[in-house]
């Protein structure tokens, strides 16, 4: 019925913009990948593709579902190559339609590949390394029929594979799904390679190895021998200071950070090989609203922060000893200061809503009593920071936008007449592209020289993306009938740049 | 082994001087002057203990026992019992490895049993299943359980030094109540055979003492106490309760009893008498001794060689000195110290130093005894009438029976809670070195180091407190003869005390959750150098795991913390290893 709708109204409008034709196109937000822009059309249950070549804007669409179906959300892969739409069927009412994940190339070309679900997931986590994806209910029920909230697929995107499991927890409802490992890579646990992904529920966790054939887990339960909800985690592999690996979960209060050691433990029937996890509660002081591991020479340290105090705790005996900041930090990051007694580790603290950058020189911090925090001070206050590389960060603060390079201590501040949106900008090497939504131009910094170039648009941003791939930048303008402006990366310039109108009704009469 | 300061509170009043004139050693005659023995009661003694103290009865100390519950180690593993998960977490010292074991319902009591491996062997008393789990660590740090019935309402453990049999009763000092029931019930299991024996016993058993070489149990209880060799345990149903003071009738709660198990013999004191009965528990024969004083406090040499009795009075003190095993015979040796006011003794393990101190003050007139007391100040008989005298060194005197010494009153002036008597005891039992000491505040209690170096006084508040802290406790070197000391002062009262079992360390727990005072001092008990470390929670108990001779604090935590100690200072803390129960492989 939806199909013979749009049809009528296609025919009807010709080729000129009517909103109440264009109405009818119910199209969702776009993403962004390396090399297009992606919408989800669910009037026709097809993913509007639109990769810019050199003078124009080609448009793909993709059919992903029919009309018994609907697309419930979309997302691109970490590395931009391909888009994951979760299709399932257009009513509970639909019992002939199955649950799937199409995945698509960013391109829109050649054909999708659909990998059956069991359940409408509302929710997609994606691993650091881009290959594992886990599809869940951590937000919330996908329909209004009865679900299991702890079914999750776990999805190899290498290979297409498709794990389902329920998480065998305490009865606690997924919240959130994590890969605490940084970089994705496996660690080590008796000898064997783990691949562990954390799923975080009120007052407990489920670990669940992604490498072992039967997706070995363990559930720890902290409620309600203690209120600790875990809502974030941090996985240090075993070294020679601390030879198992251990995870660390932060709560979202209290004065302690979960360290679960993983080790090596057969299953007690089976006598499979398996792992489990030995809990131990590291006291952080009145709490951590941030935590990172740190290997000095001489201890290996779990370093929290919490107001105006820094903690270094020692993971082998739970001692050790606190710093205090000049101001209030929140949140802690690690990189590489270049010293005279050459490269040393140096920590970062910060906090959004605070005015102080801290670093810390980390060599020899043991035996360094007395040793004080660099500031570096942003006296209109910190909004936010994302970090540009090892040396720099970009810090909004109100209208202003400030570059920070702290191996020439130099803050630079760069004007503009609405906030800085951390999420509406890119790195693209020395160049820094922004495009806030709301304003009418889009920038680019030379983070060598510090010299802005913008270039004035005819509309005002609605979402930007930065097309790597392709050395391009999309801004997306609201537009019923779909309108994007395509710029060069490097020089952005209107002599230089493109609009396209009217994306979504690309194709219409092929369609039909 | 963990090693567990039983203290004794004691206070002297007089000045700060040292004083080794206020002793005389007395030994007194059977029955001639005040000590009489045997199957009855010499007249002349009574008459002349009723002449002497009549109206003074010294009020009766304050012996704190220092009980606590805390995990237990054995071998190089720590455990400790939550009833609230039904588990007990199982914690390697070496590498703070942690493993949770599932036992029976609330377990509460840890009792370590006796293991020639570096393996750990408990045994735990699930209160809520009436069941006990016998838990055994290996080396590889996997745990085996084994689960045992025992009988309704026991409360505590008890285990022959052999490790071969564990006593299941109700103290009726333990941590909880009796229920519906009956406190007389117990079991005795026998480990290695997998066989239990239930018997009934006296009422309100209290403690469980055994021979060192585990062949018999004695269990003491308000009826008596209960013989139970270990070899008959399977044609034993209701073990022969044998009396153990004069007058059966007497109220229990006002008698004090020791049990010395290799020589077997049981004695008794009774609050406000004169009369100390040794029992001969084999036979069951008793001896009466009754004093020309009244004791406030009977102690027990390690080795049970003797036993000694304190007596105070306003009139100067007495310590009577028991040799063990008695017979009709036996004559005490009586030791004066005519210028101070002690009801209390606390001996060293060897049995070669002993401190003497009261924590009353009969001068007060809150106390019973008054300060009128001090009426014959300055009444001095000297001399001995009979028996031998001792080979202390010291001058050798004996009372004609009265309560008076013969030497200078105790000052009323002064609290006698603020001295300290010191004595070193030959091993013929003569005092030798006998000094006493003023301490800034009233003692509370006072344990000694397993080696008899060092003493821990421990101070009540500070009466007038000063700018700064108001409690205290003193470190004294027992070794010297004039012993140095060292007042600490700390901002909340000492909380209990933990010795290592060399003697070269303690800890001192301090904990105020008003003041958010959480921490303990670590003793260096060689140089007596303090370091105070602040903990992550209250502390509630100490412990020592003698495999890595770490000490180790358990803490108030909803999930169970421990903090370890190396011999080094090193610090280790494992915390939330209770929460190990809820992870699901």
């Amino acid at each position: 019925m939806r199909r013979a709708l749009v049809v009528v109204s296609v025919l009807a409008s010709g080729c000129f913009l009517d909103p109440t034709w264009a109405d009818a196109f119910e199209v969702g937000a776009p993403i962004g990948t390396h090399e297009s822009v992606v919408w989800p059309n669910q009037t026709h249950q097809e993913l509007i593709v639109a990769v810019p070549d050199d003078e124009r804007l080609v448009i793909t669409n993709v059919p992903v579902g029919n009309d018994a179906t609907t697309i419930q959300w979309i997302a691109p892969t970490l590395d931009g190559t391909q888009v994951l739409a979760m299709v399932v069927p257009a009513s509970e009412k639909i019992e002939d339609v199955d649950d799937k994940l199409v995945r698509v190339a960013a391109d829109g070309r050649g054909e999708p590949t659909e990998l059956p679900m069991r359940a409408p997931f509302s929710s997609l986590a994606l691993g650091p390394d881009g290959r594992r994806a886990v599809l869940h209910f951590g937000s919330g029920p996908g329909t209004d029929v009865l679900q299991n909230a702890n079914q999750v697929a776990l999805v190899d995107l290498a290979d297409d594979s498709v794990r389902d499991v329920t998480l065998n927890g305490f009865g606690g409802q997924l919240d959130s799904v994590q890969f605490p490992a940084k970089d994705g890579a496996p660690v080590l646990v008796g000898g064997i390679a783990r691949e562990i992904i954390a799923f975080l529920a009120e007052g407990e966790l489920v670990l669940v190895d992604a490498l072992a054939d039967d997706l070995d887990q363990v559930a720890v339960r902290f409620f309600p021998d203690v209120p600790f909800s875990p809502i974030a985690t941090h996985l240090r592999a075993g070294n020679e200071r601390f030879p198992n690996a251990a995870l660390f979960v932060r709560a979202a209060s209290g004065t302690d950070v979960a360290m679960l050691t993983l080790v090596d433990q057969a299953d007690p029937q089976t006598g499979a090989p398996g792992f489990s996890a030995q809990v131990s509660l590291v006291p952080v002081g009145d709490g951590a609203s941030d935590l990172l591991t740190f290997d000095s020479s001489e201890a290996p340290y779990l370093v929290t922060v919490f107001a105006t105090v820094l903690s270094f705790i020692d993971i082998r005996t739970q001692q050790g000893f606190t710093i205090e900041l000049d101001g209030n930090a929140s949140r802690l990051a690690l990189r590489n200061a270049e010293t005279a007694n050459g490269i040393v580790p140096q920590l970062v603290a910060w906090a959004e809503g605070g005015t102080i950058i801290h670093q810390l020189d980390l060599d020899g911090i043991e035996d360094a009593l007395g040793r004080r925090p660099e500031r570096l001070t942003i006296e209109t206050g910190i909004d936010a920071l994302v970090w540009l590389d090892n040396d720099r960060v970009l810090v909004g603060s109100g209208t202003v936008l400030y570059v920070v390079d702290f191996p020439r201590g130099q803050v630079t501040p760069l004007t503009s007449t609405v906030a800085y949106d951390p999420a509406s900008s890119a790195l693209a090497g020395d160049r820094l592209l922004l495009g806030t939504p709301g304003q009418s131009w889009v920038s680019v910094v030379d983070l060598v020289t510090l010299d802005p170039e913008s270039m004035v648009l005819d509309r005002a941003v609605s979402a930007f993306f930065h097309l790597g791939a392709r050395d391009r930048l999309a801004i997306v303008h609201d537009d019923l009938s779909g309108l994007v402006t395509i710029t060069d990366d490097r020089e952005p310039k209107r002599t230089t740049s493109y609009t396209t109108w009217d994306i979504f009704h690309a194709g219409t009469l092929e369609r039909r | 082994m963990a090693c567990r300061l039983r203290w004794t509170l004691a206070v002297l009043a007089a000045n700060a001087c040292a004083s080794d004139s206020s002793l005389e050693e007395v030994s007194t005659g059977l029955g001639g002057s005040g000590v009489s023995a045997g199957g009855g009661t010499g007249g002349s003694a009574d008459e002349g203990a009723a002449e002497s103290d009549s109206g003074n009865e010294p009020p009766p100390e304050d012996e704190d026992e220092g009980a606590f519950e805390v995990p237990r180690a054995s071998g190089r593993f720590v455990y400790s019992a939550s009833a609230s998960s039904d588990s007990v977490a199982v914690i390697d010292s070496s590498n703070l490895a942690i493993d949770v074991v599932a036992v029976g319902r609330g377990p509460t009591v840890v009792a370590p049993l006796f293991d020639a491996t570096n393996a750990g062997s408990v045994a735990v008393l699930d209160q809520g299943s009436n069941d006990v789990a016998l838990l055994h660590t290996g080396d590889d740090f996997t745990t085996t359980v084994v689960v045992r019935d025992v009988t309704a309402g026991a409360n505590n453990l008890a285990v022959t030094p052999d490790g071969a049999f564990l006593f299941v009763y109700h103290d009726v000092d333990g941590a909880s109540a009796q229920g519906p029931g009956s406190d007389q019930e117990l079991t005795v299991l026998d480990i290695a055979a997998d066989a239990s024996h239930a018997m009934t016993v006296g009422a309100h058993p209290r403690e469980i003492v055994f021979t060192s070489d585990s062949s018999t149990a004695y269990v003491v209880t308000d009826d008596g106490v209960n013989v139970i060799p270990i070899a008959q345990l399977g044609m034993l149903d209701k073990p022969d309760v044998i009396p153990v003071v004069s007058d059966p009738a007497v109220d229990p709660k006002t008698v004090e009893i020791r049990v010395a198990g290799d020589r077997a013999v049981a004695l008794s004191r009774v609050d406000g008498e004169h009369e100390i009965v040794a029992t001969d528990l084999g036979s069951a024969e008793q001896f009466s001794f009754v004093l020309p004083d009244i004791p406030t406090d009977l102690d027990l040499s390690t080795d049970a060689t003797f036993a000694l009795l304190t007596t105070p009075s306003v009139h100067g003190s007495r310590v009577y000195e028991l040799p063990l095993p008695v017979d009709a015979g036996t004559e005490p040796i009586v030791h004066a110290l005519p210028t101070e006011y002690v009801g209390l003794a606390q001996l060293s393990a060897a049995g070669d130093a002993i401190v003497l101190y009261t924590t009353v003050d009969p001068f007060d007139g809150d106390q019973t005894g008054g300060g009128e007391g001090t009426g014959g100040s300055g009444e001095t008989t000297t001399g001995s009438d009979s028996g031998s005298s001792s080979e202390s060194g010291a001058s050798s005197t004996s009372d004609d029976g009265g309560g008076d010494t013969g030497a200078p009153m105790p000052d009323p002036d002064e609290d006698p809670r603020q001295r300290v008597t010191i004595v070193h005891r030959g091993t013929d039992g003569s005092w030798t070195d006998t000094v006493t000491l003023f301490v800034d505040d009233p003692i509370a209690s006072v344990g000694i180091a397993p080696d008899g170096a060092n003493a821990m006084l421990v101070h009540e508040m500070a009466a007038l407190p000063e700018p700064g802290p108001a409690w205290s406790y003193t470190l004294v070197d027992l070794t010297k003869s004039f012993p140095v000391k060292k007042r600490q002062s700390t901002e909340v009262a000492p909380g209990a005390v933990l010795f290592t079992p060399e003697g070269d360390r303690a800890v001192v727990l301090l904990r105020n959750d008003e003041l958010d005072v959480r921490r303990i001092d670590l003793i260096d008990l060689r140089s007596f150098i303090v370091e105070a470390l602040v903990l992550g929670s209250p502390p509630e108990g100490a412990g020592y795991v003698d495999a890595t001779a770490k000490l180790f604090v358990s803490q108030v935590h909803p999930t169970g913390r421990i903090t370890f100690i190396d011999s080094s200072g090193a610090v280790e803390t494992v915390t939330g290893y209770r929460l190990n129960d809820a992870v699901k492989d």
